[in-house]
């Protein structure tokens, strides 16, 4: 049962995590289309907010962890 | 460099790929005298908590080489602080190995002198025991002996040791850079102060200022500190036989209490203000005062966790990739299979090394630059509406 739990817990955060960087990027990659010359501006605010996206998904891993051990 | 830049992306080249594949012997070296079967799961523990010895490798004949690190031990009974020169040496005085008692210890952590024999006494009494309330009784003992029993360890493991190693190297790096600006004065950068320059500009500009405008000079060593200390570490876990100091819960929950405590300690009125009177509508207030009291706490949370679990996913992930290797050779019997996946497996490893070095250098930042909204939330003046 454990087992379920932890794979549950490690996929659907992963599958959270990809939807939400997925749409960052694209966000990203549409406003740079629109005005090339704030590229790197854009980059940069595009990898911290996945950063921060990622960190989110990996709360959901550590559960996994946990569970996967008992 | 006196070679030429073909030649010196060769050998850097050559040089990521034999440390790759060094961390193989690492990994063969951790797991106990040849087993039969190749546990993948105590390697990876193996790797990624603390240990009480440094490993380097194992001889061919299976017996290691290692440095036994020296084990500082707070005795409540006899109140005072003991030292032993290695584990060894405490168990030889009466000191006794947790694991027997509690399967979830590590290896290596103590109980105090005089554990054994109550211990022992109780656990005969458990076996011999068939009613159930007795049962619970003497378990229920067992753990209030246990616990009793169970030091303050202020041990230097390997993990400390890493610290040390980090924080000497950053000392040696910047100690340089700041006598190179006081000899080259007026001169443009060159060596490590190039390098660094760039850097430290930057989490000043972009990082300090830009999220502290008001006193960000005062912030600028906890900053830079932090970064430094944060990426060295990250990137000397992924060298072989090191350890994952960045990885371990403890030592990103400090980092990140002392982000709450600089940012609580310096808050000024205002900060307060918005948290227990926030100028919104009556009825939001009620929902938006726990919330923001509870984020108080999880906002350092979240900074432990992300960068805890970073650093660990990543080894972990590398560590069972090269696992893969011994799994399909079956410690030498389908060498061929085993073969064929090493070097698949170790390409891998490869790729997702890079990763993990774009992860460690962004980990450092991120947490830096939390840091740095956090406590410019804390200090920012009374906007006048």
């Amino acid at each position: 049962m454990y087992g379920i739990g932890a794979g549950l817990a490690a996929g659907l955060a992963a599958l959270g995590a990809g939807v939400g960087i997925g749409l960052i990027g694209g966000n990203a990659a549409s406003a740079i289309a629109r005005q090339p010359e704030a590229e790197n501006k854009i980059r940069a605010t595009m990898l911290l907010t996945a950063v921060l996206v990622e960190g989110v998904a990996l709360f959901g891993e550590v559960i996994g962890f946990l569970l996967s051990n008992k | 460099m006196p070679l030429s830049p073909f030649f010196r992306k060769i050998f850097i080249a050559v040089f990521v790929f034999s440390a790759f594949l060094l961390k193989n012997f690492a990994v063969y070296a951790a797991g106990e005298k040849q087993p039969e079967v190749f546990d993948s799961k105590e390697v990876t523990f193996h790797h990624v908590l603390d240990q009480y010895e440094w490993e380097f490798f194992k001889m061919p004949d299976g017996t290691p080489v290692k440095i036994l690190l020296p084990r500082i031990i707070y005795d409540k009974h006899a109140h005072k602080l003991v030292f032993f020169k290695s584990t060894e040496d405490a168990l030889e005085v009466g000191f006794c190995e947790a694991k027997e008692y509690n399967p979830d210890a590590k290896h290596g952590d103590l109980l105090l002198p005089g554990a054994k024999q109550q211990l022992d006494g109780l656990e005969k009494e458990l076996a011999k025991t068939t009613d159930q309330t007795q049962y619970k009784n003497l378990k229920s003992r067992i753990d209030e002996v246990y616990g009793e029993y169970n030091p303050i360890d202020f041990s230097i493991t390997k993990n400390v040791i890493f610290m040390f190693i980090a924080a000497a190297l950053i000392l040696i790096v910047f100690l340089n850079v700041a006598k190179a600006y006081k000899k080259n004065k007026g001169q443009a950068p060159k060596g490590m102060q190039a390098m660094m320059e760039p850097v430290v500009v930057y989490i000043r500009d972009e990082v300090g200022k830009e999220n502290i405008p008001n006193m960000y000079e005062r912030f600028m060593p906890l900053l830079l500190t932090m970064f430094f200390f944060i990426l060295f570490l990250n990137l000397l876990g992924l060298v072989p036989f090191s350890s994952n100091v960045s990885g371990n819960i403890s030592f990103t929950l400090t980092l990140a209490l002392i982000t709450l405590f600089v940012t609580n300690i310096r808050a000024n009125k205002a900060y307060w203000k918005h948290i227990f009177w926030p100028p919104v509508p009556h009825f939001m207030k009620i929902i938006m005062i726990p919330l923001e009291i509870v984020s108080i706490f999880t906002k350092p949370f979240a900074l432990t966790i992300r960068l805890f679990a970073n650093i660990t996913g990543g080894h972990i992930v590398v560590i069972s990739l090269l696992s893969l290797i011994f799994i399909f050779g079956k410690m030498g019997e389908a060498v061929t299979a085993g073969f064929g996946v090493g070097i698949l497996s170790t390409l891998f490893v490869i790729a997702i090394g890079c990763l993990e070095i774009f992860v460690a250098l962004l980990q450092a930042f991120v947490f830096t630059l939390l840091t740095a909204v956090f406590i410019g939330q804390a200090v920012a003046e009374e906007e006048h509406h």
